[in-house]
């Protein structure tokens, strides 16, 4: 059976970082606590004029150019986003156009902070199929458009960013995606949410602005991720017929960095075998396990024939992971 | 006092989308206010201080102040000012 090898990976992040000391809108003191509270140093932001889809593009370009692979011969822009261009139509398609992927279908995918395990799952689905060769997988994501900017419970940290992989079809099943696992518990649909926007609070009938804007309760979600991301991995290891002590490096969604330090604890594996940007770029939602794919490739943190897994969790609560031999 | 104490009911309600038909009174512990929590102190501190004159330290907006302490504190600023 065919199996999706990653062809090339690419990201892109928004010249602007912006400080913690530059959130100015908060006091001193509360400053001080957003490193230790979570680890995140910096973020990057978005220009004013620039849309989800322009990060998008940035880091499907950037992952072409590496693979020498021509727009063309693309069947499939998957996208995952949390925070589209617009309700509809899909954030995908705008990039499909600009890159002249002319034969590529192209849709979104939002399952939060988890779409980039969702959408490798999708992307390896597609090219296990038989029916596809080559799927670009993009996610991206502009947080600081969807954040209250006096919410200090969202605002600090979140970043903007994009990462991209390009899948191929390989026939001897040795390297890509080996194994994935997904899973959903929508009885926390409402931890992590936009609660106005959609048909369920229309904007007409939105009453507190602040219901406009993202929001989550941290304690929940804290303790949602310290629960099922060891789970989840030794999960998909277990599957896989792999012991986590083989797998050279831990790619997990970059929310905080005690987080990764919980879930390397429980595993009793070494803190530093997990994968580690979010000081440097906060919490880039779905786009947060592809950019730091990018990072352990372009960086040679993993090389050709070693083993990552991608641990995703966010709203829902969704989280999964996925098991890929570079 | 009284606009001290309403405007700080106008904050919470605002800060707290799903606070619903909790009374806020001058006895009301901020641990009462659903979702309160150490990121919410921040919110409310953010608050405060740009619709009062004065710094308020985040360890005074713990689960167990009151309003009413809260408006006594801005009240002593608010006079002196």
């Amino acid at each position: 059976m065919k199996s999706a090898a990653i062809r090339s990976t690419g990201s892109y992040l928004p010249e602007a970082v912006i400080s913690n000391e530059a959130l100015d809108q908060f006091s001193p003191e509360a400053r001080n606590l957003i490193g230790e509270k979570t680890g995140v140093l910096s973020r990057r932001r978005a220009s004013e004029d620039e849309c989800t889809s322009d990060l998008a593009l940035k880091a499907a370009r950037s992952c072409l150019e590496k693979a020498c692979v021509p727009a063309e011969d693309i069947d499939g822009v998957v996208l995952s986003t949390s925070s589209p261009d617009r309700m509809q139509p899909a954030t995908a398609t705008r990039v499909q156009h600009e890159i002249g992927a002319k034969k590529a279908f192209a849709f979104d995918i939002n399952s939060v902070c988890s779409g980039g395990s969702f959408g490798i799952e999708v992307c390896d689905a597609f090219i296990r199929s038989g029916k596809y060769e080559t799927i670009l997988l993009i996610a991206a994501e502009m947080y600081s458009r969807i954040l209250n900017p006096r919410d200090f419970s969202t605002f600090p940290f979140f970043g903007d960013g994009a990462g991209a992989v390009l899948f191929q079809a390989e026939s001897s099943g040795r390297r890509g995606v080996l194994h994935s696992c997904l899973e959903t518990d929508g009885a926390g649909n409402n931890v992590i949410c936009v609660p106005g926007g959609g048909t369920m609070m229309p904007y007409d009938r939105i009453t507190n602005p602040r219901m406009a804007y993202f929001r989550m309760k941290g304690e929940e979600v804290f303790a949602f991720s310290i629960d099922k991301g060891p789970k989840i991995i030794r999960r998909a290891a277990e599957e896989a017929g792999v012991d986590i002590m083989e797998i050279k490096r831990f790619i997990c969604h970059q929310a905080n960095i005690n987080i990764l330090h919980r879930i390397a604890d429980i595993l009793h594996l070494p803190r530093e075998r997990f994968h580690v940007n979010l000081d440097r770029y906060g919490n880039t939602a779905s786009a947060s396990v592809l950019i730091a794919l990018d990072e352990v490739i372009t960086e040679g943190i993993a090389t050709p024939g070693d083993l990552v897994m991608l641990v995703t969790f966010g709203g829902g609560f969704s989280w999964g992971a996925n098991l890929i031999r570079i | 006092m009284d606009d001290i104490l309403a405007k700080i009911k106008s904050g919470i309600q605002e800060l707290f989308p799903d606070i619903g038909s909790l009374p806020i009174t001058a006895d009301t512990r901020l641990g009462e206010i659903p979702d309160f929590d150490s990121m919410a102190a921040v919110n409310l501190q953010t608050f405060l201080e740009a619709n009062f004159p004065l710094k308020i330290p985040l360890d005074m907006l713990n689960e167990e102040t009151t309003i009413g302490e809260l408006v006594i504190h801005i009240g002593k600023y608010v006079r002196k000012k």
